[in-house]
C-alpha cells in the first residue's frame, strides 16, 4: 500500500516537474524572441507611419476654372506664401533631433520626416540635415543624409526635373533636380557647403538598397525653386 | 531494443539541451514564417491584389489625367484605354519587384504613345499647341508617384533583414538537429529521450502560441497607419498575416520531436510484439 501511494506521489511528482519543465522552457523561448523581434518591430511600425501612400496617391488639380481654349498649364506648384519669415517666430533655430518638417521628391516613393541633425536617432526615423550645412529658407547649402535601406530607398526614381519638396512648418520649400552623381564618402568635391544661392543636396549609401558597409554614396542635387526667406538668424 | 548509453552528470546536461532546442525550435518557427509572409513577394502580390487597392489607385490616377486633360483643353476619353487596370497592376508589381530585386528599367509607362494617340483619335496638333506634350508629361510624372510602393519604407526595412532570417533558419536548424542528437546521447532510456523531445515540442508550440497573440493583438499593428489611409487594409492583410504563420509554422517544427517520439512508441510496440512472452521479463521503456 505504501509503496503504491509513494508510487503516485513519484508520478504526480513527475508530472508536475514535465508541466514546469515545458512551461520554463517556453518562456524563455519566448523571451529570446521578444528580445531580437522588439528592435527592428519598433523601426517597422516608425517606417510604416511613413507609408508613402501619400505620395502614391496623385494629387488634386481644380479644374473648375480651366478654359478649354486657354493655354495648356503644367504641374501645380507651391501655394502662395511670405517672401520672408521670422525664425524666432517660430520657436528659433532648431536644435540637434527637432522635426523639421517633411521631404517629398515627386515621382518616387520618398516621402519621410526631415530632422536637424544626422545621427542614428534621426536616420533611424526619418531624413536628416547635416547640423553643419544650412536649413531650408537661410541661404546655401542643405545636406541631408538618409539610409538607401529605408527611407531613400528610392533614389532610383528620381530624374532631372523632379521637385524636391521641404515642407516645414515656417514654410514650404520647392527644389528642382538638376543633377545625380556616384562619389565616394571622402569626395569633399561632391558637395559645397560654402555655396552663396540656397540649394539642397540629399545623399545616401550606394548601391541602392544595400545595407553592408559601403564607401560610395549617390548624390542628388536641387536648385532652390521657391520658398520663403529665413530672418530672425543670429 | 537497445538503450542509449549513460553518462554522469547528463541530467543536468539534457536540461540545458532541451532548454537550448526549445529556443532554436521557436527561432526555426520564427524565420519561418518571416520567409513565407513578410519576406515573400508573392505574399504582398497577393496582398495588393486582394485588398482593392488596385481599384482605388486605378480610379484615381483616372480622374487626375483627366483633370489634366481638361486643364489641356482636350478630352479624356482616350486615357481610359490607356490608363487600364491592366496597366496600374502591372506598374505597381513591376515597382514593388524592384524591392525585392534592385531597379530595372521602368517599361511599364503606358502614356508612351499619348502624343499620336491624341493626334489620331481626337484631333490634330495646330502648330503653336503644345497641350498634347504638356498632357503628357503630367500624366507620366502622376503615374510616376502613382506607381510608387505603399509603404516601401516599411518593406525595405524589413527586407534588410532577408541575410539575417537566412542564417538564423538555417543554423536553427542545424541546432536543433544537434539538441536532438544529443538529448539521444544523454538520455539514461529511452523515456527520458522522449520526454526531452516532448518538452521541446511543447515548449515550441506553446511558445509560437504566445507569439501569435503578441503578434495579432499586442503589437498594436493596426495603429501604425492611419485608418484613413488607402494603403490601411494593405498592410494589416500583409502584416497581420505574420501571425498564424508564427503559430503555423511553431506547429510545423514541434511536429518534429513529436513525430520522433511517435516514431519510437512504433517502435518500441513492436520490439515488444516480437519478444517471446515470458512473466519475468518486462520490456525496458
Amino acid at each position: 500500500m505504501k509503496e503504491t501511494h509513494s508510487g503516485k506521489a513519484v508520478s504526480s511528482h513527475s508530472k508536475r516537474k514535465n508541466v514546469v519543465l515545458s512551461l520554463v522552457f517556453c518562456v524563455a523561448a519566448v523571451c529570446v524572441a521578444l528580445l531580437v523581434l522588439v528592435g527592428p518591430g519598433h523601426s517597422l511600425a516608425g517606417a510604416a507611419q511613413r507609408s508613402g501612400v501619400d505620395a502614391a496617391l496623385p494629387a488634386s488639380i481644380d479644374t473648375t476654372t480651366s478654359d478649354n481654349t486657354a493655354q495648356p498649364t503644367e504641374a501645380p506648384t507651391a501655394p502662395p506664401q511670405p517672401a520672408a519669415v521670422n525664425i524666432n517666430d517660430f520657436g528659433g533655430y532648431p536644435s540637434a533631433g527637432d522635426a523639421l518638417g517633411e521631404i517629398k521628391i515627386s515621382g518616387t516613393s520618398v516621402d519621410c520626416t526631415l530632422y536637424y541633425g544626422d545621427e542614428d536617432a534621426q536616420l533611424d526615423a526619418g531624413a536628416g540635415i547635416y547640423p553643419g550645412s544650412k536649413i531650408p529658407g537661410e541661404g546655401g547649402t542643405i545636406l541631408v543624409a538618409g539610409h538607401t535601406a529605408t527611407f531613400f530607398r528610392d533614389f532610383e526614381h528620381a530624374q532631372n526635373g523632379a521637385q524636391i519638396t521641404v515642407t516645414t512648418v515656417y514654410g514650404t520649400y520647392v527644389y528642382e533636380i538638376t543633377d545625380m552623381q556616384v562619389a565616394t564618402d571622402t569626395d569633399t568635391s561632391a558637395y559645397d557647403l560654402d555655396a552663396a544661392e540656397e540649394n539642397i543636396i540629399l545623399y545616401t549609401c550606394y548601391p541602392l538598397g544595400q545595407t553592408a558597409l559601403t564607401d560610395l554614396r549617390y548624390f542628388i542635387y536641387g536648385r532652390f525653386v521657391s520658398g520663403p526667406a529665413l530672418e530672425g538668424l543670429s | 531494443m537497445t538503450r542509449p548509453a549513460e553518462h554522469p552528470g547528463a541530467a543536468r546536461l539534457s536540461v540545458m539541451v532541451q532548454l537550448v532546442g526549445s529556443v532554436c525550435a521557436v527561432l526555426l518557427a520564427l524565420s519561418l514564417a518571416l520567409a513565407a509572409t513578410l519576406l515573400r513577394e508573392g505574399h504582398f502580390a497577393a496582398c495588393i491584389e486582394n485588398s482593392g487597392y488596385l481599384d482605388t489607385l486605378h480610379t484615381a490616377v483616372l480622374d487626375t489625367c483627366g483633370g489634366y486633360a481638361a486643364a489641356a483643353g482636350t478630352t479624356a476619353d482616350p486615357l481610359a484605354d490607356i490608363i487600364t487596370p491592366e496597366a496600374v497592376r502591372a506598374g505597381v508589381l513591376h515597382r514593388a519587384d524592384g524591392l525585392w530585386h534592385g531597379s530595372t528599367v521602368d517599361e511599364t509607362d503606358p502614356f508612351n504613345d499619348l502624343i499620336v494617340t491624341y493626334q489620331d483619335n481626337v484631333a490634330p496638333e495646330p502648330a503653336v499647341y503644345d497641350g498634347y506634350r504638356i498632357l503628357q508629361y503630367n500624366c507620366q510624372m502622376e503615374w510616376k508617384s502613382a506607381m510608387a510602393t505603399p509603404f516601401s519604407a516599411a518593406i525595405s526595412m524589413v527586407l534588410q533583414y532577408r541575410t539575417v532570417v537566412a542564417v538564423t533558419m538555417y543554423l536553427s536548424a542545424l541546432l536543433l538537429v544537434g539538441c536532438i542528437a544529443l538529448q539521444y546521447r544523454l538520455a539514461a532510456r529511452w523515456r527520458v529521450f522522449c520526454r526531452g523531445l516532448l518538452h521541446m515540442a511543447d515548449a515550441c508550440l506553446l511558445a509560437g502560441a504566445v507569439l501569435a497573440g503578441w503578434l495579432g493583438f499586442g503589437s498594436g499593428y493596426r495603429s501604425w497607419t492611419a485608418v484613413g489611409d488607402i494603403g490601411y487594409t494593405l498592410f494589416c492583410r500583409w502584416f497581420g498575416a505574420l501571425a498564424p504563420a508564427v503559430l503555423g509554422c511553431a506547429a510545423l517544427v514541434a511536429a518534429i520531436p513529436t513525430g520522433l517520439v511517435f516514431w519510437v512508441c512504433v517502435q518500441y510496440h513492436r520490439a515488444k510484439a516480437q519478444r517471446p512472452s515470458c512473466k519475468t521479463e518486462k520490456p525496458v521503456l
